[in-house]
C-alpha cells in the first residue's frame, strides 16, 4: 500500500523549484535541489535542504541530464522526483527511467506521458473520448515539400506545431503558401533544439480564439475531479503572460461540460496525477481540444487561490498512492484570481529576452497578494534558461478587485538591472477591453498597436529627464574634483565634460 | 553669491528636454517646458536615488553606460543622453558625424547562438527582412532590418556564439 514520501529531489530551477520545495517543507518532507554551473548560488539552491551539482550550464548537460539526476536521487536517498514544469516534466523516457529505478516520479506514468505528449496521438485519444478537435493533419510533416498539399487542404492560415511541443516553442502561424517552407524549416529546427524531436504537424489556425484550460486531479484509485478553468488568452509569441480564474466567459453550465470532457479524456488516457486539458474556445463558445499538459502548469496558483487546494501537495499525495481527500462537489471556487507573469523581457522590443544581474529586487505584498519568485537581489538571469523571474498572483472577492490588486501590486514591484514585463502587466490591467473580459489571443496586438507599456499614467519620461540632469550635475561636480581617477573609460566626451566643469569652477573662483 | 543656472539637453528616445537647474536650499529648482519643479535627491545606495519632484517621490536607479545613462524608473529602463546645452548645440552643428552610425550597425540584443545568417554582402534588402536568427533562452529570435538598405558587411556566421552588443550586420 501507500508509503509516505520522506524526501523529494526537485529536478528544476527558478520559481517552480522553490514552489515545490515549499510544498515539501509544508509537508515535513526533505527537499533536494540540483544546480548547474551558473546556478551555483541561485535562490533555489539556498532554499533546498540538500543540494547537488548536476552539470554545466546548458540545460542539456544539467537539468535535462536524466542519468545524472537519477544518480543524484539515489545517492541522496530521495524517495521521489518532482520535475516541476518544462525540462523533464513531460519526458516519458525520464518517467520510465524513474519507474525502472524504483524512484517515484511525481507525475503521470511514462506511457500516459508518451501518449499525451505526442500531440498527434493525443488528438486521437481526445476523439475517442468524445471531444471535438481542431481540423488538421494527423501525421507529421517531414519537410516543406510534404507540407504544402496538406496546408492547402486545411486552408490558410495554418499553424505549424511541434508534435513534442509546448510553450509555443516550434510553433509558427503561416498566412500563405510563400511563407510555408521557411516556417516549417525553422519550426523543425526550433523543435529539434528544444525537445530533441523535430516532428511537426499542421493545424487549422483559428482566428482569435480564447484559450481556456481545465485543471484536473486524478488519483490511483480511479477518482477524478476538475478544479475549474483558467483563462489564458493574454499571450505573446503564443506563450501565456496573464491568466485568470474563473474565465469571464465560462458559465457554470459550460464549466461542467468542459470539466466532464476533461475528466473523460483523463480516464481514456489512463491519467494519474495533476494535469491540464487545454481548449480553444470560439466566439460561439464552442470548445475544441488543444492538448494535455501532463504536469503542473506555470499558472496553477490561480486555481489554488480560488479553490483553496494546494495542487503540489495533492500531486505528492497522489504519488504516495493516497486517495483524493475531496470529491467533485467539495470544489466550490471562491472569488477571482489573476496571475501576471514577470519575465526578464523587453515588452517594447517584441518581448526580447533580457539577461543580466538583478540589481534590485523588492516584491509587493499586502491583502490578496502572492508572489512565487525564483530570484533575489543579486540573482542573475542566465542566457541558458527560460527568462521567467516570478509570478504575481492576486486574489479578490470578484474580478474587479483581483484586477485592482494586481495593478496596485505591480506598481509596488521593484526590479532593476534587467528589463521586465511589469509595465506591460500594468497596461493590461488598465486596458478597458481587459476590464470588460472581452478579449482573445489577439489581445496584445489589437490593444497595443504602438507597443507602449507603462505602469504610471503620468509622464515618466519627463521625470527621468529631470533625474538625469540632476544626476549629471552632481556627478560632474564630483568628477571635477577627482577626475584623475575617474571611474569610466576615458572618452572624448567625458574629457570634454571635465574640461567644461573645470572651466566653470575656475569662473566661480 | 550669484545664482548659477545650468542648462542641459536631455534626450530620451526621440524626445528632447531642455532643462534648467538652479541649486537652492540643498536641492534644485528645475525649469522645463515653462514649468518649474522643486527637486531634491537622496542617495540610497551606490546606484539608487530617491528623487522628490514637487510632491511625488520616485526611486530611480542610475548607471552610466558609455556616453549614456541607464535609468530604471518603476520597472522601466530608459537610455538617456545628458549634455550641457552648449555641447548639445555644438554637436548639432557638427551634424551627425559622431552619432550618425545610429541604426546602421545591427547589434546582438542578447547573448546567444547564431542559428542562421540570412543575408549576404552587397544584398539589397527591404525593411522587415530577416537578417540574423539568434537562439537564446531556447527561443529563436529574429533580427530584422529596421529600414530598406544594402548590406555592407555581415560580421557573424551560423554556429557562432555572440555577446550582447556584438556587431552582427552593417547596413548602408
Amino acid at each position: 500500500m501507500s508509503d509516505r514520501i520522506k524526501k523529494i529531489l526537485v529536478a528544476n530551477r527558478g520559481e517552480i523549484a522553490i514552489r515545490v520545495i515549499r510544498a515539501c517543507h509544508d509537508a515535513g518532507i526533505v527537499s533536494v535541489g540540483i544546480y548547474s554551473d551558473c546556478d551555483r548560488s541561485a535562490y533555489h539552491v539556498r532554499m533546498a535542504d540538500e543540494v547537488y551539482h548536476v552539470g554545466p550550464s546548458p540545460s542539456r548537460e544539467s537539468y535535462l541530464n536524466q542519468r545524472k539526476i537519477i544518480e543524484i536521487a539515489k545517492a541522496s536517498k530521495s524517495d521521489a522526483i518532482h520535475p516541476g514544469y518544462g525540462f523533464l516534466a513531460e519526458n516519458d523516457a525520464f518517467s520510465k527511467l524513474c519507474e525502472d529505478n524504483d524512484m517515484i516520479f511525481i507525475g503521470p506514468k511514462s506511457k500516459t506521458i508518451a501518449l499525451l505528449g505526442d500531440k498527434l496521438a493525443a488528438r486521437k485519444t481526445a476523439l475517442k473520448a468524445g471531444l471535438s478537435v481542431i481540423p488538421g493533419t494527423d501525421i507529421d510533416i517531414k519537410d516543406a515539400k510534404t507540407a504544402l498539399p496538406k496546408a492547402n487542404k486545411i486552408g490558410f492560415p495554418v499553424l505549424v506545431k511541434a508534435a513534442a511541443g509546448g510553450g509555443g516553442k516550434g510553433m509558427r502561424i503561416v498566412e500563405s503558401e510563400e511563407a510555408l517552407s521557411e516556417s516549417v524549416e525553422s519550426a523543425i529546427r526550433e523543435a529539434g533544439a528544444a525537445f530533441g524531436d523535430g516532428r511537426v504537424y499542421l493545424e487549422k489556425y483559428l482566428l482569435n480564439p480564447r484559450h481556456v484550460e481545465m485543471q484536473i486531479l486524478v488519483d490511483s484509485h480511479g477518482n477524478a475531479v476538475y478544479l475549474g478553468e483558467r483563462e489564458c488568452s493574454v499571450q505573446r509569441r503564443h506563450q501565456k503572460v496573464i491568466e485568470e480564474s474563473p474565465s469571464p466567459v465560462v458559465s457554470e453550465k459550460l464549466r461542467r461540460k468542459m470539466g466532464k470532457a476533461a475528466v473523460n479524456l483523463a480516464r481514456e488516457a489512463g491519467y494519474i496525477g495533476a494535469g491540464t486539458i487545454e481548449f480553444l474556445v470560439d466566439r460561439e463558445l464552442n470548445f475544441y481540444f488543444l492538448e494535455v499538459n501532463a504536469r503542473l502548469q506555470v499558472e496553477h496558483p490561480v486555481t489554488e487561490l480560488v479553490t483553496g487546494v494546494d495542487l503540489v501537495r495533492e500531486q505528492i499525495r497522489i504519488a504516495e498512492g493516497a486517495p483524493l481527500s475531496f470529491k467533485q462537489d467539495d470544489i466550490a471556487p471562491r472569488g477571482h484570481a489573476v496571475e501576471c507573469r514577470i519575465y526578464a523581457e523587453d515588452p517594447h522590443h517584441d518581448f526580447m529576452p533580457s539577461t543580466g544581474i538583478i540589481t534590485e529586487y523588492r516584491e509587493p505584498s499586502g491583502p490578496g497578494i502572492r508572489v512565487d519568485s525564483g530570484v533575489v537581489a543579486g540573482s542573475e538571469i542566465p542566457v541558458y534558461y527560460d527568462p521567467i523571474i516570478a509570478k504575481l498572483i492576486s486574489w479578490g472577492a470578484n474580478r474587479r478587485e483581483a484586477i485592482e490588486r494586481t495593478k496596485r501590486a505591480l506598481t509596488e514591484y521593484r526590479i532593476s538591472g534587467v528589463h521586465t514585463t511589469i509595465g506591460f502587466g500594468c497596461s493590461v490591467m488598465r486596458s478597458a477591453r481587459f476590464l470588460t473580459g472581452d478579449y482573445d489571443t489577439n489581445f496584445i496586438d489589437a490593444e497595443f498597436p504602438d507597443k507602449v507599456f507603462e505602469c504610471s499614467e503620468s509622464d515618466q519620461t519627463q521625470k527621468v529627464a529631470i533625474a538625469a540632469a540632476v544626476y549629471d550635475y552632481l556627478n560632474r561636480s564630483k568628477i571635477s574634483m577627482t577626475f584623475k581617477r575617474g571611474p569610466e573609460r576615458s572618452t572624448g566626451w567625458i574629457d570634454f565634460h571635465r574640461r567644461e566643469a573645470v572651466k566653470r569652477l575656475s569662473k566661480l573662483g | 553669491m550669484s545664482e548659477q543656472k545650468d542648462r542641459y539637453i536631455v534626450t530620451i528616445d526621440d524626445r528632447e528636454f531642455d532643462i534648467n537647474l538652479t541649486r537652492r536650499d540643498g536641492g534644485f529648482i528645475v525649469e522645463n517646458n515653462n514649468s518649474t519643479y522643486k527637486v531634491s535627491v537622496d542617495q540610497l545606495s551606490d546606484k539608487k536615488f530617491l528623487f522628490k519632484i514637487d510632491d511625488s517621490s520616485s526611486e530611480v536607479d542610475i548607471a552610466r553606460n558609455g556616453s549614456l545613462l541607464e535609468i530604471f524608473l518603476e520597472g522601466k529602463e530608459m537610455n538617456v543622453r545628458v549634455e550641457p546645452f552648449n555641447l548639445a548645440e555644438l554637436r548639432k552643428r557638427a551634424g551627425a558625424a559622431i552619432y550618425g552610425q545610429g541604426d546602421k550597425i545591427i547589434k546582438a540584443p542578447m547573448p546567444g547562438l547564431v542559428l542562421a545568417s540570412e543575408v549576404k554582402m552587397g544584398e539589397r534588402i527591404v525593411k522587415g527582412k530577416t537578417l540574423i536568427i539568434i537562439e537564446a533562452m531556447k527561443m529563436e529570435n529574429t533580427i530584422k532590418a529596421p529600414h530598406d538598405a544594402v548590406i555592407k558587411e555581415v560580421f557573424v556566421t551560423a554556429g557562432q556564439a555572440v555577446d550582447k552588443g556584438e556587431k552582427l550586420v552593417e547596413l548602408e
